[in-house]
């Protein structure tokens, strides 16, 4: 058995290709069937009719993607749009002074504050959200405290607005922003900035004029982290917003629910789609041309 | 030094993680920014665990500690079958992506060949997607060839996210791999068999138990992919989540998120540690 | 004498770049042979060739008369000590000694008492159960040392064993390693980039330079008769000339410098008049002087001291003899002529060197 075992690994060994496809061959049947294939089934399907009952009809149609123009639809793809810009601004403002003080805190705090920040990425994202909604409604704590203190007279309306969807991806995806800044702060090399000190910058001189520059592939790697869950987000506009607040996620989810517009709803993920990898091409060539920092 | 821990008498050997010993102690308002940053994080979090101990059927304020929503958690069968079936589905998809996932980043590792860099960033796409996307494609996908939408659906959609994860987690372990200590084995007398158990496996090891636990949480915690891709019968614990969310706030979700987000903490600190090691 | 290893015509490419070009070379059975040179002369890559890491491209290798071009790593009866050590970081000191044994079979206390052994031999008795990881370089370097010896290869090949230690820890170790070869009496095969490492540890030395073997033989030949101007020039300190030969004058060559200087050479008899020569004199072997001497008849030229450099034990003076060609002049202390001096720069000075110090070189 072991001999025939060992024979098996030189026989790979002299034939890199054949094991080159064993090694390969499991992954590109799973990713070309349960991934490829379905991405192409949404390009055809969003070229098509739908039919009176939900279901397709196979006749070609561009009528999907002239939709977009639709006052109706453009609001909320405009919407979609807004939101994720202010989410990413608001993520890179803060998240910056956080990122920069983990690269400088002391080796035994650094790696409890980094756990702390990727300790939020990996759990359940619906729970977390859920979380703001106990303390954004009606009878929220927020509520509580502000009627408490008598600061307000009646409880503010907090959940299902616009604001209640910002705070939520804000704290959804404040990790995704300040993890790549870590990185790239830390990689920073701390001789400049007193050589900077040095040469008579002050503080805010010395954060313009060398350490944003330096760090600025963080802050490109983090806004596009940011803003791709961000325009896509589906549970946190579903959960914290209303009706009024409709996102291109939960547009999404309507043609394949209640709409039954399976062709339109194509077309929305797909040009979700296309926003998403054209921001990720921008990301790989910025990141490429700043590779000489 | 302005900061030193010895400022702070009562915390003498652990300073409050927001004023360590600093080499720029001048720069405070940035431990405030981001002491505030960390509350913003976790307060909603701690919120949703103070409430599941809450005696009060509203949550609205404190009313006494209580295990009942615990009590009531574990006398529900639609949570008891979800998180069975969430567990399921867990277990399943981490084996089959690690074994997949592994297989793709040791061919990656090891092999250079034409199409790389393109199978690369196909292998990366599953990460950056919208996962709203995958979710509906995948069941178009599912329907067009009238595939049952149940717990195999689930898996199958699970897989295919975490085959990438996998690949990322294993191939950096590999990349960090030292290729001389392959070659030292079998200088040393060892055949490739022997070198690839005693040597090659022992070292990816950790890697390997990091991108199975990664991979587990990131099934357990997925809600968007299994609610398009669950059909009836088969409702995974986020998906019930859900639903009960939609309903209205209840203790009982209270309770049960508390379990999951301790189940996921574990699970990503012992992810944390070992990738360290 | 039994030669170990034997290296036929053998040349080893990479897509594009030749590692090593068409190397003939043969190592004998209980010597201490070097491979020196730059890095990318293809001294690893040779020795990754002996290892059976690499296949060779052309030509073969020989492992006690045997042709072992194709045969695995664990095939052959050789062991290397990597560069950077490449121990099992997940196994103690003694299991990492012990794993060639645990391969060969052996029964276990005769494992035990190999690896106690070994450890004695490499002073490190006591460590045993450490981790690679708490060990500082220097003993890191011993385990790999002990790793490969306690297996009883009939070669050792050696990858810059030495190259991350410091200065001091470096210069023990070389003295540690002779001495451990006679003790075990292995051949050891031996990769430096270091030229003194190399000079005082070897029985023979083989110069590569861009996978060609520049020069093979005792440290004493290369040093004194460079037959390249690569290796003059890699291996110590070395002043050339270009010339053309101008006479003969039965005992000497007089050749003329390409700045005019006429100097008397050693007779080649393959040289003829009016041919183009390279040759070299080292630092050491040329004199300083006040003034001309009747004492010393030839090759005497004056020139001006330019820098003067004191490196403790020695000087060197860079002269100028014209625009272009400037030579260095190593002075030890206590040498009779430094007490004429002491010179300083600026100062007209007349060199010389005896003809038989010259040593002509191939192009």
């Amino acid at each position: 058995m072991k001999r025939f075992r060992q024979q098996l690994f030189v026989f790979f060994n002299r034939h890199p290709s054949l094991s080159l496809l064993s090694l390969l061959g499991p992954s590109l049947f799973w990713m070309g069937i349960f991934f490829l294939v379905p991405l192409l089934i949404i390009l055809l399907y969003s070229f098509l009719q739908k039919g009176p009952y939900g279901g397709i009809i196979y006749q070609f149609t561009l009528e999907n993607y002239r939709r977009f123009l639709d006052p109706l639809y453009l609001t909320i793809l405009i919407r979609s749009f807004k939101l994720a810009v202010m989410t990413t601004v608001i993520c890179l403002v803060t998240g910056y002074p956080i990122a920069y003080r983990i690269a400088f805190a002391s080796k035994k705090w650094k790696n409890t504050l980094l756990v702390l920040i990727i300790l939020p990425f990996w759990t359940s994202f619906l729970i977390r959200t859920y979380a703001w909604i106990l303390l954004l409604r009606d009878t929220g704590l927020i509520n509580q405290l502000l009627l408490k203190f008598h600061i307000v007279r009646e409880p503010l309306k907090l959940l299902y607005t616009e604001g209640a969807v910002l705070v939520g991806m804000v704290y959804g995806f404040l990790p995704f922003m300040v993890l790549p800044l870590y990185a790239s702060i830390e990689k920073l090399d701390k001789t400049l900035l007193e050589a900077a000190e040095d040469l008579g910058a002050t503080p805010l001189w010395k954060f313009l004029r060398v350490t944003l520059p330096l760090t600025l592939p963080g802050v490109i790697a983090g806004s596009i982290l940011v803003f791709i869950p961000s325009v896509a987000a589906f549970v946190t506009p579903d959960l914290l917003g209303g009706a009024k607040t409709m996102m291109m996620g939960s547009l999404i989810q309507n043609q394949f629910g209640p709409a039954r517009d399976w062709p339109f709803g194509s077309a929305i993920s797909l040009v979700l789609m296309i926003l998403v990898l054209i921001s990720v091409f921008i990301y790989l060539r910025l990141t490429k041309e700043n590779k000489g920092i | 030094m302005k900061n030193t821990p010895s400022q702070y008498p009562s915390l003498p050997a652990f300073p409050h993680p927001c004023v360590p010993p600093s080499p720029r102690p001048h720069i405070s308002w940035l431990d405030w920014i981001t002491g505030l940053g960390y509350l913003f994080l976790y307060a909603p979090i701690l919120i949703l665990i103070v409430f599941s101990f809450n005696n009060s059927r509203f949550n609205v304020v404190w009313k006494g500690f209580t295990l009942d929503w615990y009590i009531k958690l574990f006398e529900d069968t639609k949570i008891l079958e979800a998180l069975k079936v969430s567990l399921i589905v867990a277990l399943a998809s981490t084996a089959i992506s690690l074994v997949i996932g592994t297989l793709t980043a040791w061919a990656m590792y090891r092999y250079s060949f034409k199409g790389k860099r393109i199978l690369e960033g196909v292998l990366y796409l599953p990460i950056i997607i919208p996962d709203i996307v995958m979710g509906i494609s995948l069941t178009l996908f599912f329907v067009l060839i009238k595939f049952q939408l149940g717990m195999a659906s689930i898996i199958i959609a699970h897989v295919a996210f975490n085959i990438s994860f996998v690949m990322v987690v294993v191939r950096a372990r590999l990349q960090g791999l030292d290729r001389t200590l392959e070659e030292a084995a079998m200088d040393l007398g060892a055949d490739e068999v022997t070198t690839f158990f005693k040597v090659t496996l022992p070292l990816l090891s950790p890697g390997l138990i990091a991108a199975a636990l990664l991979a587990f949480t990131l099934s357990f915690d997925d809600f968007v992919i299994s609610f398009f891709t669950a059909g009836v019968g088969a409702t995974p614990l986020p998906v019930q989540i859900y639903s009960m969310v939609k309903l209205g706030v209840s203790p009982v979700v209270n309770a049960i998120s508390t379990l999951v987000l301790i189940i996921s903490f574990i699970l990503v600190i012992l992810t944390e540690k070992l990738q360290r090691k | 004498m039994v030669i170990d290893v034997e290296l036929r015509n053998v040349t080893k490419r990479f897509d594009r770049t030749t590692a090593v070009d068409n190397l003939s070379l043969q190592v004998y059975r209980g010597e201490f042979f070097s491979l020196l040179g730059p890095s990318g002369c293809g001294k690893t890559t040779t020795l990754r060739l002996i290892a059976g890491f690499e296949i060779p491209t052309e030509g073969e290798i020989l492992i006690n008369n045997q042709i072992v071009n194709h045969k695995r790593p664990y095939e052959r009866n050789v062991n290397t000590v990597f560069q950077n050590y490449a121990l099992f970081p997940h196994l103690t000191v003694a299991e990492n000694i012990a794993f060639g044994l645990e391969r060969k079979k052996l029964p276990r206390t005769e494992i035990r008492q190999r690896v106690a052994e070994a450890l004695e031999l490499v002073q490190l008795t006591g460590l045993d159960h450490r981790y690679p990881k708490q060990l500082s370089g220097g003993q890191q370097q011993r385990v790999a040392l002990a790793r490969a010896i306690v297996l009883k290869p009939q070669v050792l090949l050696l990858d810059e064993p030495l190259g991350a230690l410091d200065l001091k820890l470096r210069k023990e170790m070389q003295l540690e390693l002779k001495n451990l070869q006679h003790q075990v009496g292995i051949t050891f095969i031996y990769v430096t980039h270091d030229q003194e490492e190399a000079l005082t540890m070897s029985d023979r030395i083989a110069v590569l330079n861009q996978g060609r073997l520049e020069q093979l033989g005792a440290p004493e030949e290369i040093y004194e008769y460079p037959k390249t101007r690569f290796v003059a020039d890699f291996i110590g300190i070395s002043n050339f000339f270009k010339g053309k030969i101008t006479g003969n004058t039965g005992q000497r060559l007089e050749v003329e410098t390409e700045d005019g200087l006429i100097v008397k050479l050693p007779k080649e008899d393959h040289l003829k008049i009016g041919e183009k020569v390279h040759f070299s004199v080292r630092p050491e072997k040329m004199w300083l002087m006040s003034e001309m001497s009747s004492k010393n008849g030839e090759n005497q030229f004056p020139g001006f001291i330019e820098r003067k450099i004191y490196t403790g034990n020695a000087t060197h003076f860079i002269v100028s003899l014209s625009y272009t060609q400037k030579v260095t002049v190593l002075l030890q202390k206590g040498d009779r002529e430094s007490k004429r001096g002491p010179w300083t720069v600026g100062d007209k000075v007349w060199i010389s060197w005896k003809p038989e110090d010259s040593v002509i070189l191939k192009d």
